[in-house]
């Protein structure tokens, strides 16, 4: 993932310098090493771990600066460097925030998006017990993008609500098939509102995109020699013979402005030293290449003084796209056609569920570490089962 | 019986310890503070206590006072509270109060600021400070 804009981003703040340079900083960040060993089925690699121990995967630091420009401004700047990446370091948030009162805040810039309840601050493992979010629902969750935002956040007597109202764009380039694919999503608004009451957090999102993917059509495909070539297959079919149907195809797989919308809705409880969550999210597409996902996990923590030990169940649902219905079987015309675009949008459709134990130990102020195992189980190809077994140390500062 | 005399001094000073005070200036127009009250200003869910405007302080992690306070007033372990302030200052939603080394400094900061309120070890308490809750 790489984003696209930072230097335009990072001249709009230097507007701001000549004041940030005069007033107090404050720094904070966070660190977390991880390393994994796994045991995969089929193939050497599960969830971005191998047969030997490796520690990229869950290995990220960030560093965050911010300032109060006066009583209502502030400017937040937060650089993140994830293993996972080659510790390519990027810009994930740099915004202007405006105080409009105790309740209201206002921000513009570039933040991450609270698309789940753990989204916003996925990176920051100190904050969660688990090493990282269940991947079913996270995997591709925690996403930055440029844009406003208001936050709301007030007490309704014992009630704490939080509302986080966003609309803005991101671009960000995705390494998919040996593709490098650039993921462009316009028009991406939502909403992420929380209610904190006592013991109890209730929350609900929703986002909307349009998802444009640039280099799609250069995915490899066998016969027809990549996804552009399926297109052009596609539309040379004529339509005296095979009706609109192909065409029809062919557009949607040329993935142009394709409406995502994510919805979800989590449940915390927080009871002395037990600790519940579980989170439902949906992915819903429509004329779109991309399946249709629908993803849960629930998770129970038992604490005892520095200790946590934690057990997750977690489970993605796809539905692959059909793309091939309006097409007539006419054989050496399209039935091999129909055949392959049939795997193709198959191979976008991952079912899986991965039961986990971990524990946590926060062995000194600031600093917790963390051992997982995860036995995972994909229905189909390209995910792959197997077990997988964890260390991490997570600091903030 | 020599023996018994300091096991017991110890105990009655370790009981000692466990009492906190919550302390504002004799100046501040707040009288007492429930629990709740405090959790709210201590979390950064609420500025005000008995709708007087309010700021807090803390003390470090190291203290054995700060320990019971966040046991007693917010149900968290420190790593806990931690954890909590970790989520909103990455995510830009607030940051956590202000840190003071001792009770002496947090009487002395609330001696000079009629708006903050601190805890400190209740044995510590000075005639020039208020006391508005006492917790267990």
């Amino acid at each position: 993932m790489k984003l696209m804009y930072p230097k335009k981003l990072l001249m709009g703040l230097m507007f701001f310098l000549p004041s940030i340079c005069f007033a107090e900083i404050t720094w904070n960040g966070f660190l977390s090493v991880g390393g994994g060993i796994a045991d995969a089925d089929e193939g050497d690699e599960l969830a971005g771990y191998e047969d030997v121990a490796t520690f990229q995967q869950d290995s990220v630091l960030g560093l965050q600066a911010s300032t109060d420009i006066n009583d209502h401004v502030s400017v937040t700047v937060q650089i993140l460097a994830n293993g996972a990446n080659g510790f390519d370091p990027q810009v994930t948030w740099a915004n202007v925030n405006y105080q409009f009162s105790n309740d209201l805040a206002f921000k513009l810039g570039r933040y991450q998006t609270p698309l789940y309840l753990y989204s916003d601050f996925l990176d920051v493992g100190y904050a969660y017990h688990w090493i990282s979010p269940p991947s079913e629902v996270y995997l591709g969750a925690g996403s930055t993008q440029d844009g406003i935002e208001l936050i709301y956040q007030k007490s309704f007597g014992d009630a704490y609500f939080t509302g986080q109202f966003f609309y803005g764009g991101a671009s960000e380039i995705v390494e998919s098939s040996g593709v490098d694919l650039s993921v462009d999503s316009r028009k991406r608004g939502g909403f992420a509102v929380s209610m904190v009451y006592d013991w109890l957090t209730v929350r609900a999102g929703a986002q909307s995109t349009e998802t444009s993917i640039e280099g799609y059509s250069d995915i490899a495909l066998p016969g027809v020699g990549s996804v552009g070539g399926l297109i052009a297959t596609l539309n040379s079919l004529p339509v005296g013979l095979v009706g609109t149907g192909a065409q029809n195809t062919a557009e949607i797989l040329a993935f142009q402005e394709d409406e995502f919308v994510y919805s979800s809705l989590s449940i915390k409880a927080e009871l002395g030293q037990f600790l519940v969550v579980t989170e439902f999210t949906d992915l819903a597409v429509d004329d779109s290449p991309a399946a249709e996902q629908q993803s849960w996990y629930v998770s129970g923590g038992y604490s005892f003084g520095d200790w946590m030990i934690h057990l997750t169940h977690s489970e993605t649902d796809n539905e692959a796209p059909d793309l091939t219905s309006d097409i007539p079987v006419i054989p050496t015309v399209t039935d091999g056609l129909i055949a392959l675009i049939d795997g193709f949008t198959a191979a976008t459709a991952i079912d899986q569920k991965t039961n986990s134990i971990g524990v946590r130990w926060d062995f000194t102020s600031g600093v917790a570490i963390k051992a997982e195992y995860s036995d995972i189980d994909a229905d189909n190809t390209p995910a792959s089962s197997g077990n997988l077994f964890r260390v991490a140390i997570d600091a903030v500062f | 019986m020599k023996y018994l005399i300091i096991i017991l001094t110890l105990i009655a000073s370790a009981m000692a310890q466990a009492e906190i005070a919550v302390i504002v200036s004799s100046d501040s127009p707040i009288t007492a503070a429930d629990v709740k009250a405090l959790e709210r200003v201590y979390l950064g869910k609420a500025n005000q206590i008995d709708g007087k405007d309010v700021e807090v302080i803390n003390q470090g992690d190291g203290e054995a006072v700060t320990t019971e306070f966040n046991r007693v007033v917010l149900n968290k372990s420190n790593s806990q509270v931690k954890a909590y302030w970790s989520k909103l200052v990455f995510t830009g939603k607030g940051s956590p109060p202000n840190t003071v080394n001792n009770d002496a400094e947090v009487i002395a900061a609330v001696k000079a600021d009629p708006r903050l309120v601190g805890y400190i070890d209740s044995a510590a308490v000075t005639p020039d400070v208020k006391v508005v809750a006492t917790l267990k």
